[in-house]
């Protein structure tokens, strides 16, 4: 039995959820938020720079299209790896392990744009995956954590749309010709710098999360076990990592085989040239930020998951239209409009990986939801999409039919699973949640 | 629930190793044999077409920089005399010029591009069968089975997560 979420917006009642708690005050929150958004802003740059530059990268460094591909394969290991360092966060805390990814990252990023061959390379960004992946849970678990109950939906927003605006910043890079500099691609690797110059500004002033500091002070918590990464697995949290995880697998299943193919399929389905692809999707992406920011402040007002069926219905209804439209001009809004809702329920998704769990196992439960079930579903479902719409041998033909059809059959799952399974936790007091585990 | 969840199972593979199963598309193999032309020198379409069609569609190709097609569009095809299949399709040129035509196909190879008027090319995308579709629904309901049923081996927490349940 689900409670049903208060409508309206009562601050006084809210605030009163975070009676006990010792909060920063809201001139540091907003500079961690800065600093939170800024790695978030780098993962997201990271993910699209690589496929952005890859033909420079083989020009250069020489290679075939098939060696690129296992490259990519090797990359997106190196996220699956990612979960060992994530989960360290409930053992070292989450200040240290962020402030460690951010610079391992800037290192492998520089390491990256020193590279004198494929290999080097490949080891380099597979590196650079193991700290982008674990610094992406460990973010936004300290969202979850410093934030109170009233700004958590929020600052999650904002924090999770700077990774469509990383990846918007690639594209915008190349169109002021960036590759055209005598560093050529490497030039975009050394943008990476960036990150590392924030630490230094950042890292100073920087405070470890409220939370764990609280757990960690608390002698009842003394024995619970910070280190085992099967802690989630435990009776008290199995169901929720489990029903996050599957839901976040349909998810981004879905979205991930989209943001793949719709270039491909615009191309060699609709027929729009290279440029006009390119400028649609850095358009449409500026929109999906947003999408990522009324999430936030949506799901703070409605709660967590009827805002995440709006955003899935909507990305069913989008998603499924946008790979069967022919017109150029009617293209942008479905893709706008696909996009907002696509990747803006990324915002729902971190609140549920996060908000379920006690803070003594919180790291390790995000790291589990978004490594073990999240990333599977982003290599599965391109490949699926694109065996079924093969224009010779695929069972279906068209990489457009492929994937709306792909779209009817993942995104209803996700819904249910929110809709059956999963708890309301707009109001999750986090304080009464360590205080019950650790009785 | 265990056996619930290996008949979803079980319906799951039978659904996944349906969808397996395929033949070659003759508007696939025109695709790639236009694609393999508008490489220039650097392409292959020997490999799905005899040399002289290319002659026709791309005079000189294996002389040319790739790209000198800008827009290729294949339509749909039909069944057409002695097995053949019949695949028209639209190209529009560098200069700007547009031209269609009719594959003639034959053991996935285009034989011959016969002399005929080709009206508007329907694109080759938003046709899947009903079939498809109501087995893409198909495949949800049996995922969220499948989900039910794990879902069910694992015994509800004691009301420690989320303080509003």
């Amino acid at each position: 039995m689900r409670t049903p979420g208060r409508l309206g917006h009562d601050v006084a009642a809210v605030d009163r959820e975070d009676e006990g708690r010792d909060l920063h005050p809201p001139a540091y929150r907003r500079k961690l938020l800065v600093l939170l958004s800024a790695a978030t802003f780098f993962e997201g740059y990271d993910t699209f720079v690589l496929s952005f530059v890859l033909a420079l990268v083989l020009g250069d460094l020489g290679g075939s299209e098939a060696q690129a591909g296992w490259i990519r394969a090797l990359v997106g290991l190196g996220t699956a790896v990612a979960f060992g360092l994530a989960a360290q966060a409930d053992r070292i805390g989450r200040k240290r392990l962020l402030l460690v990814t951010i610079a391992g990252y800037t290192v492998s990023a520089f390491l990256t744009a020193l590279s004198p061959n494929l290999a080097f390379l490949a080891a380099a960004q597979f590196l650079a995956q193991v700290f982008l992946g674990a610094e992406w849970a460990v973010a936004i678990t300290m969202v979850v954590e410093d934030f109170p109950t009233r700004e958590r939906g929020r600052a999650l927003g904002i924090v999770t749309s700077m990774n469509t605006l990383g990846g918007i910043l690639v594209g915008v890079l190349a169109f002021v010709g960036l590759q055209s500099t005598p560093l050529s691609w490497r030039a975009f690797y050394l943008v990476n710098l960036i990150p590392l110059g924030l630490i230094a500004l950042g890292r100073r002033g920087m405070l470890e999360t409220e939370r764990y500091l609280a757990v960690a002070a608390d002698p009842a918590s003394a024995h619970l076990d910070h280190s085992s990464v099967w802690e989630p697995w435990r009776a008290p949290f199995r169901r929720w990592v489990l029903a996050v995880g599957l839901l976040t697998f349909f998810r981004h299943a879905a979205v991930a085989a989209a943001a793949f193919w719709w270039a491909y399929y615009a191309q060699q389905e609709v027929g729009m040239s290279v440029s006009m692809s390119g400028l649609y999707l850095a358009a449409s992406g500026v929109l999906g930020a947003v999408g990522f920011i009324v999430a936030g402040r949506l799901m703070d007002r409605y709660g967590r998951i009827p805002v995440f069926e709006a955003y899935m219905a909507g990305t069913l209804g989008f998603g499924t239209w946008l790979f069967q439209i022919d017109s150029e001009l009617l293209m942008l809004p479905v893709l706008c409009l696909a996009i907002f809702f696509g990747l803006g329920s990324v915002a729902m998704t971190s609140a549920f990986s996060t908000e379920l769990f006690p803070t003594y196992v919180r790291s390790r439960a995000a790291a589990w939801c978004r490594n073990a079930f999240e990333v599977p579903g982003a290599i599965v479902a391109p490949l699926v999409v694109g065996l079924l719409g093969d224009h010779v041998t695929g069972p279906i033909g068209s990489i457009g039919d492929a994937m709306s059809l792909s779209i009817i059959a993942l995104i209803p799952p996700a819904m249910f699973i929110a809709r059956r399974y999963l708890p309301e936790s707009r109001r999750a007091d986090l304080v009464d949640m360590d205080r019950a585990v650790a009785r | 629930v265990k056996r619930r969840l290996g008949a979803a199972a079980l319906i799951a593979m039978a659904l996944a190793l349906a969808a397996c199963s395929s033949v070659e598309r003759p508007e696939g193999i025109v695709e790639r044999w236009l694609v393999s032309l508008n490489q220039g020198a650097a392409g292959r379409p020997d490999t799905y077409a005899t040399p002289e069609v290319s002659e026709i569609v791309l005079p000189g190709w294996r002389d040319r920089e790739p790209g000198a097609m800008d827009l290729i569009r294949v339509g749909r095809g039909v069944p057409g005399e002695g097995g053949s299949v019949q695949v028209p399709f639209r190209i529009v040129r560098e200069d700007g010029t547009s031209e269609r035509f009719l594959a003639s196909l034959v053991g996935g190879r285009v034989v011959a591009l016969p002399r005929t008027t080709v009206g508007p090319i329907a694109p080759s995308i938003g046709h899947a069968p009903l079939a498809a579709w109501l087995a893409a629904i198909g495949i949800a309901l049996v995922l969220a089975l499948l989900t039910a049923a794990l879902m069910r081996l694992v015994p509800e927490p004691a009301g420690q997560a989320g303080s509003s349940r």
